[in-house]
Order: C-alpha cells, then structure tokens, then sequence
C-alpha cells in the first residue's frame, strides 16, 4: 500500500485525536522552558552575531561591536528599549557578561524496548571537550533548505597568529576563502561558499561567524566547512598578514543539525479592511494582503517590528527611528505585492518565535 | 467568531460563513497542507477548495468539531493535489513523510484485509489503544505532518524523546495490524 493511500487512511481518525494534537501546538507551560532556555541561548548568539557582522560592513571599532552585543543581551533579557544606540560603547567580554554559545546537541541514546527513557536522554547536551590545536567546532548553527549560519570556535595555539599586536591592541583576523562541501556515503561534493568573520579571541580559542552561506542544494550529509588560511590585520591597521596559510576544516555530522521550514501566522489579522498572513522564515518575515485586495497599510521606512520569544522576552525595532543605521535585527525592508518583506540581518531560530507584531498588528505563531 | 455560529451562516447560505472561516483558519490551513506540498501557491489553492469545499458539504453536513472538519478537508484535498503534482513530475519534500508511512503497514498488507473494517477505522481503534501522549505525538507526525523539533518543542520534550515514542508506536501499530489482519 503507498504512502498516500496510507495518509488519507489516517485522515479518518476520530476528531478528537485531531483536536487532542492540535491543541499541543501552542506549546505545554513549565515543560517547554527548559527547552527554550537551550535554544535561546543559540539564538541570542546568532542574532548577536547578526549585529557584529551588520558593525564590520559599517567599518566600526571592535569596541562598538561589543558594545551592541551588549545591547543584545539587554534586549532579551530586560526587554529594553533598544532604540537609541548610542556612538561609542563600553566594551563587553562575554564571558563576564553571561553570554554562551551552546553546542549542538548530541544524538541521544534510543529508548529502552518498554519505551522507558534513560536519565541521560532527558540532560542538556554535555559541555564539549577542549578543542585541540589546529582544531574546530561549532558552537550555535541555523540551517534552512538553502542557506547556513553559524559559530565556531578554533584552538588557534601554534598556527602563527599572535595574541597581542606589539602596542598592545587586539588583532583582527581575516579569513580567506570559505567553501562548504556535503559527504555522503564518503563521497563529498561542493554545494556553496560562506562569508567568515572574526567575533572574538580568548587566549588560544578564537570564535568566528559563517554567515551568508548559499547551499545549491538542500542539505542532507555531513557538512564540511573549509576555511583556507586566515590573515590578520598589521597592529598599524596598514594592511593584512597571511598569518596561517593552511586548510581548516569543521565538520558537522547530519545528526547535529535540523533544516528549519517556513511557518505561516496561525491567524490573518485585517488592518484597513485588508487581511494579511505572514510567512515567518529564518531568514525574512513576509506579509502578504490575502484575498487579492491591498489596504497599503505599511509604510516599510517608519515599520515598527516586535518580535515575541516563547518565554515571553521581545525584540524590538522600529525603522522609522534606526533607518539604516545600527540596525538591531533587521537587515532590510522593501514592499511587495501589496505586503512586504523585511530581511533579518541573519538567520534566527524561528522555533522560539511566539508572535510577531507589526505595526501594532499581531501575527501568531 | 466561535464555530458554531460559522457553522449556522454556512446553513443559512450567508457567505459571512466563508469569510468568518478564512479569517479564522487561513493561517492553520495553509500551514498543514504547505507541509505536504512545500509550494506556498498550490497551498494557498487548496485553501480555496477547501473553503468551496467546505460551502458545498455545510449543509447537510454538521461538523460535530468544524476545525477538525476542516484539517481534514485541506488534508485531503492537499494529498491529492499531491497525487497530481507527482503525476506531473513535480516534486515535494513530503515525499520522505509518505515513504515513512509506508513503513506503518506491515508488507503485504491489504486495504480490505481487517474483516471489512476499512484500515483507517483499524488505526483509530489503535489509537484509543495508546497512551494520550504517543497518540498526540503520532497524530501530530503522521496527521498534520509536523517535523519532530516542532513536535518537540511544543511538548517540551526531547527530539530524541519524540522520534523513540514515534518508533515505539509505529512498532506497536504494525503488531496491532498483523493481528487484526490474522484476525
């Protein structure tokens, strides 16, 4: 018998069922944080990372782009208004401030026969072991069918990048070239190349974002990020020095990482007569007028965005006040069709998202 | 507006009932059957038909739970058009779900091998069989089609938690059938 046949088989189960599944999808109180908590972590560091790459474009001070990690973290966790961002910034380590990336989890251990679950499968995922020399791990990923994001931590010991400039400042190290390959069945094949950029060095490990990755196709396999060589920045900021000029590969197995869907707003609330739906991605939300009416109620330049975290903490933005500059996780906004589309400035973790309001309009998840 | 009164604009022929139904299950419906069918457009058409659906089986019909009715509507109507996007050479990630379907009936299974009963009546009795939490967690794969982190998170849950139960109860499914096929 096919699949389909078989689903439209299921399709006959009592309503009740039906009703009993769909209420789960809002989510159970109490049980779901220690969920969110773990996944919250990951997404602070992806949007963090977000506003450090969004202060490389900009050519700003490796001060500010602490600064605005700290305004980050003040947003999840006070809620704050994040909106004046002020020039300079005090620096911020992340360590002292709280701030952790969270490693992928392991695939846990499968169930007893009797459907029992170990204690170890019920734990947060171990801390990693130290990274060795040379060695390279990644630290919080966002995967969709055609793109990737991520952090990744690299025991720079002995590979000939100094510490210290001789005055004294930090270096800033640069990447080369960064190719991602798939391997299945221990073949490999190339499927896109990624932007890397340095965060932050803390003795011998450095940390470094992969953003921007167009895959050519959706991912299954293991995947093999090889970063070729990494230069760094002269203490007089004249110029570049290949500092290490060979091959660095990390890896994460298929196991370790889920590709995100879309999900469309559980409701399609009206605003001038007009309903709207939003499709929320990782990488955009987009709100498109249903029914094949506009009511033009968006003006993308002043459009104030809020966005709900499932342990109830909001993002906020309104372009009318940041316009192009120091963005906080917006990345652009254009109209479309009679909606629009506004890009964040990278990939984020929909999975924690409750609801997004827009303008005053709230669209549920 | 609460259902049963959409459900008496739909017996008073008002076309408030399919407005009222739009703006009230537009986003549930769309998301289930781009599930299914990952194309947003062919989506976005099945919720029409669902809605016509819905006008040309309200009445007679009464839906006892109209938003159960009305998943089940789009369901089908989605894993038809899902029938016609293969036929046509259109492909749809919901493919692997189908293939992890197959895996639920035993092999050699037939469809009117239960002594009459039709196999989705057989689930259902299966279903009453299990534990509310499996049966949530079935419902929710096998049903609406939801990837085990969704399943997960709304559970609050492990995903490894998520696919062993899955597992178990597929297991246990397939026993069940082979039974009541010997039966």
């Amino acid at each position: 018998m096919n699949g389909k046949r078989i689903a439209e088989e299921i399709g006959k189960i009592r309503d009740e069922y039906v009703v009993e599944a769909l209420e789960t999808k809002r989510g159970l109180d109490g049980r779901e944080r220690s969920i969110t908590v773990k996944s919250k972590k990951r997404l602070i560091a992806i949007l963090a990372a977000a506003v450090i790459i969004a202060a490389i474009g900009c050519g700003t001070a490796a001060a500010v782009k602490f600064g605005n990690l700290s305004i980050i973290k003040n947003q999840y966790e006070k809620t704050e208004d994040v909106l004046d961002v002020p020039e300079e910034l005090p620096k911020m380590d992340i360590e002292e401030n709280g701030l952790e990336l969270t490693p992928p989890a392991p695939k846990a251990p499968a169930a007893t026969d009797d459907g029992s679950q170990s204690e170890a499968e019920e734990t947060e995922a171990p801390n990693p072991e130290e990274l060795k020399p040379g060695e390279a791990r990644f630290t919080g990923i966002v995967v969709t069918d055609h793109s990737f994001d991520g952090t990744f931590d690299l025991n720079v010991s002995g590979m000939g990048l100094p510490e210290k400039a001789t005055d004294g400042a930090e270096y800033e190290y640069f990447e080369s070239f960064t190719t991602v390959e798939e391997e299945i069945d221990g073949n490999r094949r190339f499927i896109g190349v990624c932007s890397t950029s340095f965060v932050s060095r803390d003795g011998d490990i450095a940390t470094f974002v992969l953003s921007d990755c167009r895959l050519s196709t959706p991912p299954q396999g293991d995947l093999i990020f090889t970063v070729d060589g990494i230069k760094y920045q002269k203490a007089d900021r004249s110029g570049e020095v290949s500092g290490y000029d060979g091959k660095i590969e990390v890896k994460i197995s298929s196991d370790d990482y889920e590709v995100t869907e879309s999900k469309y707003s559980l409701n399609a609330p009206e605003s001038d007569g007009c309903a709207y739906l939003m499709e929320l991605s990782p990488s955009a939300i987009k709100v498109s007028p249903q029914g094949g009416t506009s009511g033009e109620a968006f003006d993308v330049s002043t459009v104030k965005v809020e966005v709900k975290l499932r342990d109830g903490t909001v993002l906020s933005e309104d372009l009318g006040e940041t316009g192009d500059k120091a963005r906080i996780f917006v990345g652009g906004a254009q109209h479309m069709n009679g909606g629009f589309l506004l890009n964040f400035a990278t990939l984020v973790d929909i999975s924690e998202v409750s609801s997004v309001t827009v303008n005053g309009i709230e669209f549920d998840f | 507006m609460e259902d049963e009164k959409i459900i008496a604009l739909f017996f008073e022929r008002d076309e408030q009932a399919v407005a009222e139904t739009e703006k009230k299950y537009r986003g549930l419906c769309i998301s289930l059957s781009d599930k299914i069918l990952k194309n947003s457009f062919d989506a976005e058409e099945c919720f029409s038909d669902t809605l016509m659906a819905l006008w040309n089986s309200i009445p007679p019909k009464r839906p006892e739970n109209l938003k159960a009715y009305i998943c089940k509507v789009i369901r089908n109507l989605s894993l038809t058009k899902l029938d016609y996007n293969f036929a046509k050479k259109r492909t749809s990630d919901c493919e692997v779900s189908l293939e992890e379907l197959e895996y639920l009936i035993p092999d050699g299974a037939s469809e009117n091998g239960y002594d009459g009963v039709e196999l989705g009546m057989v689930i259902d009795g299966f279903l009453s069989s299990v534990k509310p939490e499996a049966r949530k967690i079935f419902v929710r794969r096998y049903f609406f089609f939801d990837s085990v982190s969704d399943i997960s998170l709304d559970l609050g849950i492990s995903q490894s938690k998520v696919k062993s139960v899955l597992s178990r109860t597929v297991k246990r499914l397939r026993s069940y059938l082979t039974e009541k096929e010997r039966l």
